[in-house]
């Protein structure tokens, strides 16, 4: 073994995740090697003093009941049998209870009103899911497109995790916000998830947008992020606009992803733009 | 084992499926640490650590029965926090290693013997400066290191479960070392404790 392969193998010697030949020779080449032999040492010393000075902490005993309690509440919304007998229960209730039936047909009044006039949700949050909606409509259009047998499109997260899930995808992209659009499509090798479309908001003006360009070839879109990615050798951002938006592209690790996009002319966004130049 | 059935009796947790008690549950302080580690700060690390259960649970199904429930764990909470906490976290300033690995080969020319160096940072560092020279390595160095060091995960773990080749994880690991050797040895220094001495 020489220097060089022993540096490579120095941490697995260490760790003795090695085979016993290579081990054997690592042992040989620290007992002529100083400079190895050195390196050998300090790596052991850094172990020694992760291993005996790294402070681990216990979960805070708050957290974990609310964990705990997540968990065991999530179970029971889930749970198709409990759910069914809750559901029996309510209808015989509100059969043979007068007090149950009223609040009942008051809570059903209220729901219609909520969706009628809907006070909580704010026009800036309309239009978002609005332009989420657009953005789903745009990539429906990749249907026709050539993507593996197995794809699916949907906004709805938990419906793209199962998929990840039921489809043994290695290391699965999680959605999580209610606005992701995902064009999900599993390879031969059960490897990928082809298009990636999230959108995360970020208090009121930043939404996240990670696209993987290669799961765009062969459609409409392509050409338009080739561009993109490509002046981004040049740049280190690309503004660019669409309808009411604006969107910042970036590169991250090779990966083009979207830094920032705003509806209107929001002041924190110039500004945004304003720390990048 | 008794402290921690006493701790989690407080929620009805019977109502959870038992597997998932026996094999996800005890790992909580683990993976509350690793959170911690990647997030680099209680809030976060106490959302990623909700939203790992969460996950786990409502794909308990999926888990191979048999393997390592620790690991598959590690890994929903890994890419949780990929997708979503990343961006949201300060990255710790980016590191040259290069100038590190400078400074280590001029600490290599000084001092002859590393048994001395064993001793001296050994001996007089602090608990906390260890977490702060932790702390202070990039992401993808002190993953490794947490899950080798701390968790006792085997290369063949770490390979799988970060989805690299494992001589990516002998070679993080190794300047992982070299990089926390040198933080520590300039903690030392400062401190007063002149490691140099010998040499001069």
């Amino acid at each position: 073994m020489d220097c060089k392969e022993f540096q490579e193998y120095v941490s697995a010697f260490v760790d003795n995740q090695i085979d016993e030949q290579k081990k054997h020779n690592a042992q040989d080449h620290i007992g002529i090697c100083q400079s190895c032999f050195f390196d050998y040492k300090i790596e052991t010393l850094a172990k020694k003093i992760v291993s005996n000075k790294f402070q681990k902490v216990t979960c805070p005993e708050s957290l974990r009941i609310k964990i705990l309690e997540s968990l065991v509440y999530n179970k029971n919304s889930i749970s198709q049998k409990s759910f069914k007998d809750q559901l029996i229960e309510l209808i015989q209730n509100i059969l043979t209870k007068r007090k149950v039936r009223l609040s009942f047909a008051f809570g059903l009044i209220l729901i219609f009103a909520l969706l009628i006039f809907n006070p909580f949700k704010s026009s800036e949050e309309k239009y978002y899911q609005e332009f989420a909606a657009s953005v789903y409509e745009n990539c429906k259009n990749l249907r026709n497109h050539k993507f593996p047998a197995k794809t699916i499109f949907t906004t709805n997260p938990d419906q793209v995790a199962q998929f990840i899930f039921s489809n043994g995808i290695k290391n699965p992209v999680m959605p999580k916000t209610d606005w992701t659009v995902t064009v999900a499509g599993v390879e031969e090798n059960n490897s990928c998830v082809l298009a990636h479309l999230l959108f995360k908001c970020e208090e009121d003006t930043v939404y996240m947008m990670q696209c993987e360009i290669d799961a765009l070839r062969n459609t409409k879109y392509y050409d338009l992020f080739q561009k993109i990615h490509n002046d981004l050798k040049q740049k280190s951002f690309v503004k660019v606009d669409h309808g009411n938006c604006s969107i910042i592209f970036r590169l991250e690790n090779g990966v083009l992803m979207t830094y920032a996009m705003s509806s209107h002319n929001h002041h924190a966004f110039e500004e945004l733009i304003a720390s990048l130049e | 084992m008794l402290e921690d059935s006493d701790r989690i009796t407080r929620p009805p947790i019977e109502n959870l499926d038992e597997e998932f008690r026996k094999e996800a549950l005890p790992h909580m302080d683990a993976l509350y640490n690793f959170a911690l580690q990647l997030t680099q700060d209680s809030d976060d690390a106490a959302d990623l650590l909700q939203e790992t259960y969460v996950k786990a649970y409502r794909f308990w199904d999926k888990f191979e029965k048999g393997t390592n429930c620790k690991a598959w764990l590690f890994r929903i909470m890994k890419n949780s926090f990929i997708n979503f906490y990343r961006k949201n976290t300060r990255s710790p300033e980016k590191l040259d290693y290069d100038e590190i690995e400078e400074i280590y080969e001029t600490i290599k020319s000084n001092e002859e013997n590393p048994h001395n160096l064993d001793r001296e940072i050994y001996d007089n560092i602090f608990d906390d400066e260890v977490m702060e020279a932790i702390k202070s390595l990039p992401e993808e160095f002190r993953t490794v290191l947490i899950m080798c060091d701390v968790e006792g995960m085997t290369y063949d773990e770490i390979a799988d479960f970060l989805d690299i080749p494992i001589g990516t994880v002998r070679s993080r690991i190794h300047r992982a070392r070299k990089v926390l050797a040198t933080k520590l040895y300039n903690y030392a220094k400062s401190r007063g404790y002149n490691v140099d001495e010998q040499s001069e």
